[in-house]
């Protein structure tokens, strides 16, 4: 039993498989039309923007649905069984909710399970006094209740909050022994890869689609996870703040392994991203080859800011452009077909060019444009 | 569900013959992955990083041998950006225009913003409008304005709207709206509802003309936003004029309703509910005495945002968005 319908679901999959084969011709619309009869009804999904103001206004009405508890809590003990009982009843209204409109990552239902757990927070706390006093316990009383939900709902910031919740409690317990503190980095690499191998074992069975979302932000969230443990920055800064020493941070045992392990984690990204045809590699590899370089930057500065940031930027541009147009017709697996516009692409673009220019008529002592720049602020005369 | 499994299903249902399946499997194994959102984003990101790096270069160098050859390089760059454009761009049309050249949008983009850091070197360090300090920005603005009707260029379009803000002495940069904007002094708020509503005019001539009606998306973001906000920072902070803003507040959220309800972008309809949703909450407990109490206040959030939910979730039955 799921809180999710899984054949609406399914029926979603099938019907958006469908209209890519017919944009490629490769069914008819009688084809489409008999596959859309077969394979109905399906889930509500609104667009992006509706979502936001979905997510937005739900959490306002819980917010609403807490204070109206104000009253009861002068009450004794109020505090034990007014919050779990607010929690069953969104658990209800989320439940409710999901059959009568079919809701499905709607906004809605997002906001109502993230707010879920948080009812149940005095009695984890609560619980975990009972076993200790470490913090960790709280995350470690945390992870079931996690646990439950993901498996009813599959929702993936919960999933990406519990396996962070899980590496928190790893190396917290790592810490407590002095060989830990010295192999957090490696222990954290190891959970990471081992995640990413679960998850990938899992998204290859077809009892995993209705998991889908949740495994796929898995797969980036190990992998990052990966890297991050082992950069030589992070790894250094850590050890730094872990052990109370002062800034700047002392230089760490092993380092030039650490130094090879940045880089090599993001080649392999960005080779098995090209090979595979991995786009969550590649992304992820682009984004870490960028870690990489400022993490040298940072405590090799051969060149200044400013020269790093416009260097860096015309190799993005020349990359950017390289890339347009040599992948004007597909080469190699890889294409550079717009997807669907949705509108968000054309707004995302209002509001980045007006944002860069700001940013491009900036001065380092204020305009003298009668203090009016790009940014406003006037540019009449009384100015 | 993997594609293999689902085919079975489609072949086994009937839905699909054997040949179909064939050629479909073919397909789904060679199909290309398109890096177009990824490539889109590292321009975006390599040019913040060109300009803001270039940004703080050129006004380093200043007194420097260097500076000279940085400023020349830079203008030359800009100048090559524009013959560019103006050389592989399509001539101009007023409906949508779609360049063959797919990174020409980009280079625009680039063109003008190294225009604005030359510009404002050359201001900076020569004083080349002198005290004349309003070309400084009106001439940029005019400039990107023609060249966003020449190119059907909407990421262009608004870097004029910003500039031509800027003149009157505005910002509409996104991060800085409500920081630069002193919208506690009534003449900031009025100058922001004379200029949000008379592009929004504008704006609305030219689509009714047939003139890049697209375009009308790009004016309602910038300068309709600015007018909603200056509108509902009047309401709040001068109380004389209560009535008045809020007429002016409902003018907006209706008029973005509209262009919801015309199929522009749910965005607008997003716009329109927050803006009307919190004018609504003001005047209430405005209005109301703090007798009110926690538990009446708590019931108004839990009923009104129930209510926004509902409209959202019916939105399509009600408005009868396309």
């Amino acid at each position: 039993m799921k809180g999710y319908n899984q054949d609406v679901l399914k029926n979603q999959r099938v019907q958006l498989l469908a209209g890519e084969w017919l944009a490629k011709k490769l069914i008819t619309e009688d084809d489409l039309n008999a596959i859309t009869q077969k394979y109905t009804p399906l889930p509500y999904q609104p667009s992006w923007f509706v979502k936001i103001g979905l997510f937005f206004f739900t959490w306002v009405c819980i917010s609403g649905g807490t204070l109206i508890f104000i009253p009861f809590t002068s009450l004794e003990n109020s505090e034990k069984y007014i919050s779990p009982l607010y929690g069953f009843i969104l658990l209800f209204c989320l439940q409710y909710l999901i059959k009568d409109r079919k809701l499905h990552f709607s906004g809605i239902d997002n906001a109502l399970l993230y707010t879920i757990p948080l009812c149940f927070l005095f009695q984890i706390i609560d619980l975990a006094s009972l076993l200790g006093d470490a913090p960790w316990l709280i995350g470690l009383c945390y992870l079931p209740v996690l646990g439950l939900l993901i498996y009813f709902y599959g929702e993936p910031l919960l999933t990406l909050i519990a396996y962070l919740d899980f590496l928190y409690i790893t190396a917290a317990i790592s810490f407590e022994y002095p060989s830990g503190k010295v192999l957090l980095p490696f222990i954290l690499f190891f959970l990471s890869i081992l995640s990413w191998v679960l998850v990938r074992y899992l998204r290859k069975r077809d009892v995993s689609g209705y998991w889908s979302s949740a495994l796929t932000l898995l797969h980036y969230a190990s992998l990052s996870t990966a890297y991050l443990s082992i950069n030589y920055g992070i790894v250094r800064e850590g050890n730094m703040t872990l052990n109370g020493l002062q800034s700047p941070s002392p230089e760490i045992q092993f380092a030039s392994m650490f130094w090879v392990l940045t880089f090599l984690i993001t080649g392999l990204y960005l080779f098995f991203g090209y090979w595979l045809r991995k786009i969550s590699f590649l992304s992820l590899g682009g984004v870490f080859l960028a870690v990489s370089l400022f993490t040298v930057h940072h405590y090799y500065p051969i060149i200044s800011g400013e020269w790093a940031f416009t260097l860096a930027g015309s190799l993005g541009l020349g990359v950017s452009v390289f890339l347009i147009h040599s992948l004007k017709t597909p080469k190699n697996g890889f294409s550079y077909e717009p997807s669907e516009d949705s509108g968000i692409g054309l707004i995302a673009g209002t509001v980045i060019s007006t944002q860069l220019g700001g940013l491009a008529s900036e001065t380092p002592e204020g305009p003298r444009f009668g203090e009016g720049d790009f940014g406003g602020g006037g540019a009449g005369q009384n100015y | 569900m993997t594609s293999d499994t689902l085919l079975e299903e489609l072949k086994s249902n009937r839905l699909l013959t054997s040949e179909q399946i064939l050629s479909i499997e073919h397909y789904e194994r060679q199909k290309p992955v398109s890096l177009y959102i990824y490539v889109k984003t590292l321009l975006y990101l390599s040019i913040t990083a060109v300009i803001g790096g270039l940004g703080v270069l050129v006004y380093e160098n200043i007194n420097t041998a260097g500076h000279i050859v940085l400023i020349s390089t830079l203008s030359l760059i800009t100048i090559g950006c524009l013959l560019f454009v103006f050389r592989k761009g399509l001539p101009y049309s007023p409906s949508q225009v779609i360049h063959p050249t797919a990174y020409l949008d980009t280079i625009l983009l680039l063109g003008c913003l190294l225009f604005l850091v030359v510009e404002g070197y050359a201001q900076y360090q020569f004083e080349v409008f002198g005290t004349r300090y309003g070309l400084g920005t009106l001439i940029p603005a005019v400039f990107f304005l023609i060249l966003a009707y020449r190119f059907d260029h909407q990421g262009v379009l608004s870097l004029g709207l910003s500039s031509l803000a800027s003149w009157v002495g505005l910002t509409v940069t996104p991060n800085q709206i409500m920081v630069q904007n002193d919208f506690t002094d009534q003449s900031v708020i009025i100058t922001a509802l004379v200029f949000g509503s008379s592009v929004l005019v504008l704006a609305k001539a030219l689509e009714v003309r047939g003139i890049k009606p697209h375009f009308n998306t790009t004016y309602l973001l910038v300068a309709g936003t600015l007018y909603l906000l200056a509108a509902t920072a009047g309401l709040i902070t001068h109380e004389g004029w209560k009535i008045v803003y809020t007429l002016l507040v409902a003018a907006g959220c209706w008029y973005f309703y509209v262009n919801a309800r015309r199929g522009e972008s749910l965005l607008f309809l997003l716009i329109s509910l927050i803006f009307g949703y919190i004018t609504l909450t003001y005047l209430i407990f405005n209005n109301l005495s703090l007798e009110i109490g926690a538990f009446l206040g708590s019931l108004y959030f839990l009923v009104s945002a129930a209510g926004v939910v509902w409209f959202l979730l019916n939105y399509k039955k009600i408005v009868g968005h396309r």
